[in-house]
């Protein structure tokens, strides 16, 4: 290409550009419009939910650093954090760093747990522990804790719970597996050492410090699949809880306080969701029984001579949250309601913690017998 | 950007049905104002407390409305999307087709042939002329100091096709894993 072409050439684009673009002006300002009023209405909307959203805190503004346990609540908090949705919720804590209003000395009921008996995605008005009848409740739980944590508090706070009723919610989605791991999301927590080499359990707490610590991610829900499945992480798990509950039975009642096991199922949408898809590609969804985890932790509180109240039936989908995979406001006032009878059956002496007994509450209306398909049939 | 996220938050639920019933409101105003209805405001305002007393006793509601505001938005965005494209191209072809190389026959005596020499492994990406990406300054900057600097300023002809383009972007959605850890 000779110089004297390529000196016209440069104008003649530019100027058929110019045309070009003013011709596209016919269809790019209609479209142009719309796109406009479309995106007006957009921004608004986003607008306005940031006007009206409350400034959240991050979780390291929420807990602290605690020996041995890994981390805790801050004491008197109030402010709002995000749930896994991004909306806010309100919470409260007291100096202690607990989730009630009455506080542990003044509580007949205490609460442990991981987040869902710290209220995770709840107002604190909002909370099971507000609708638990008249009874007095405080929860002493954290996010992210396995089984092993609450182990260590009912140790820890020894003579603190004497003549109350301690209820020890297990979230089957990862309590159990959690108390294997030494770390949770890269944060060190404590966990059951099984000591299959004679050594026998053990909680290990020694390499728990201030921190995160490499290590691998959980499983998440291939974990759930495979303890759900029987084999060896499934005996694994099981033979951890049953380490905890005994130990857990023996902190309670040598402080001389009553113990109940109540058992969480995964029955929100989310999380259903991808279990099913999971259950769908998988060889060995036939083996997957998740009525094993009840079933198996009903077995370990009979032969340990606690209480034990499967919530799966007293809940169903329409208890949890969509996004989120805690309860809902619908579901805090069911636990609340199942706080309250058995706190009822405690006051009376008729909550059968001994040996062979479960909790003996008043029924509830069953849940659809497929709650759990039909929760991941929910999913919008 | 003209789509929202999906899930929603709350909030934004609730954000959009107000302004969902605003543009009613005034949409209703305009429709008994355009009739001669005396009261034409009015009208407007009660449909306004209407629908806000709607979505407040049925928040399933505003979530359908949430959800029939994303679909309408997507599927008019898609189309919207298209006929960019196709202008955007259409203008891409004028410049390349008379007042560029495309339709010339090379000459004879220039041969297009230009010797490369090997480039390193990891300096090879691409030898031709493109865009920088450089997000720190964005793309319009990024893309008219390209058009001056390589002798191709007609792109800024492209500029209105695209910052409308840009608008039909999806937004993020918010990441949901089988890991189900809620702490951090």
């Amino acid at each position: 290409m000779n110089r004297s072409s390529r000196s016209w050439r440069t104008p003649a684009r530019h100027l058929l550009a110019a045309i070009a673009a003013l011709a596209s002006f016919v269809v790019v300002i209609p479209v142009g419009a719309l796109l406009l009023t479309l995106w007006a209405v957009s921004a608004a909307a986003r607008g306005l939910a940031r006007l009206t959203t409350p400034r959240t805190t991050g979780w390291k503004e929420l807990v602290e650093y605690a020996p041995e346990v890994g981390w805790k609540p801050r004491p008197g908090l109030d402010c709002h954090a995000e749930d896994l949705a991004g909306d806010p919720f309100h919470v409260v804590t007291d100096e202690e760093g607990y989730r009630g209003a009455h506080g542990l000395s003044h509580s007949e009921v205490v609460v442990f747990g991981d987040s869902f008996a710290f209220g995770y995605a709840a107002d604190d008005e909002d909370l099971f522990l507000r609708h638990a009848g008249g009874a007095r409740v405080t929860a002493l739980a954290a996010p992210g804790y396995s089984m092993v944590q609450p182990v260590l508090w009912m140790e820890r706070l020894g003579a603190r719970l004497s003549g109350k009723l301690v209820v020890w919610m297990v979230y089957l989605g990862n309590d159990l597996y959690d108390s294997l791991r030494p770390s949770t999301d890269g944060y060190r927590s404590p966990a059951v050492r099984l000591g299959e080499d004679g050594t026998g359990p053990a909680i290990v707490t020694a390499h728990v410090r201030e921190g995160k610590i490499g290590f691998p991610r959980d499983r998440g829900v291939d974990a759930y699949v495979e303890i759900c499945s029987g084999g060896l992480l499934s005996s694994r798990v099981f033979a951890a809880a049953e380490y905890l509950i005994e130990r857990g039975w023996d902190a309670c009642r040598a402080a001389g306080a009553d113990l109940v096991i109540v058992s969480i199922p995964e029955l929100s949408a989310a999380p259903r969701a991808i279990l099913e898809r999971k259950l769908a590609l998988d060889d060995g969804a036939e083996r997957f029984d998740e009525g094993l985890l009840d079933r198996t932790l009903a077995a370990i509180c009979e032969r340990a001579g606690v209480g034990f109240v499967p919530l799966f039936e007293h809940m169903g989908p329409e208890h949890y949250l969509q996004v989120d995979w805690h309860w809902n406001r619908a579901g805090h006032r069911r636990v609340g309601r199942v706080l309250g009878d058995l706190h009822a059956l405690w006051l009376d002496g008729r909550l059968s913690t001994g040996p062979g007994g479960a909790a003996d509450l008043p029924s509830e209306p069953p849940p659809s017998s497929d709650a759990r398909t039909s929760a991941a049939a929910r999913e919008p | 950007m003209i789509r929202l996220p999906d899930p929603p938050t709350r909030a934004l639920v609730r954000g959009t049905w107000l302004i969902l019933s605003l543009g009613a409101a005034l949409i209703a105003s305009v429709i008994f104002l355009a009739a001669g209805a005396p009261a034409w405001s009015l009208w407007g305002a009660g449909v306004l407390a209407i629908l806000l007393v709607a979505g407040r006793a049925r928040p399933r509601l505003r979530r359908s409305a949430y959800g029939a505001w994303r679909r309408v938005c997507g599927g008019l965005g898609r189309r919207a999307g298209v006929i960019l494209e196709r202008t955007a191209f259409a203008i891409v072809a004028v410049v390349g087709w008379a007042g560029g190389d495309m339709m010339r026959r090379p000459e004879p005596v220039d041969s297009g042939w230009r010797p490369r020499s090997t480039l390193q492994a990891g300096a090879y990406t691409s030898s031709g002329p493109a865009p920088e990406p450089d997000s720190s300054t964005g793309w319009l900057r990024s893309l008219l100091a390209w058009g001056r600097r390589s002798g191709h300023g007609w792109v800024w002809a492209l500029v209105p096709v695209l910052a409308l383009q840009r608008l039909i972007r999806p937004s993020a959605r918010r990441a949901l894993d089988g890991r189900n850890y809620t702490l951090y």
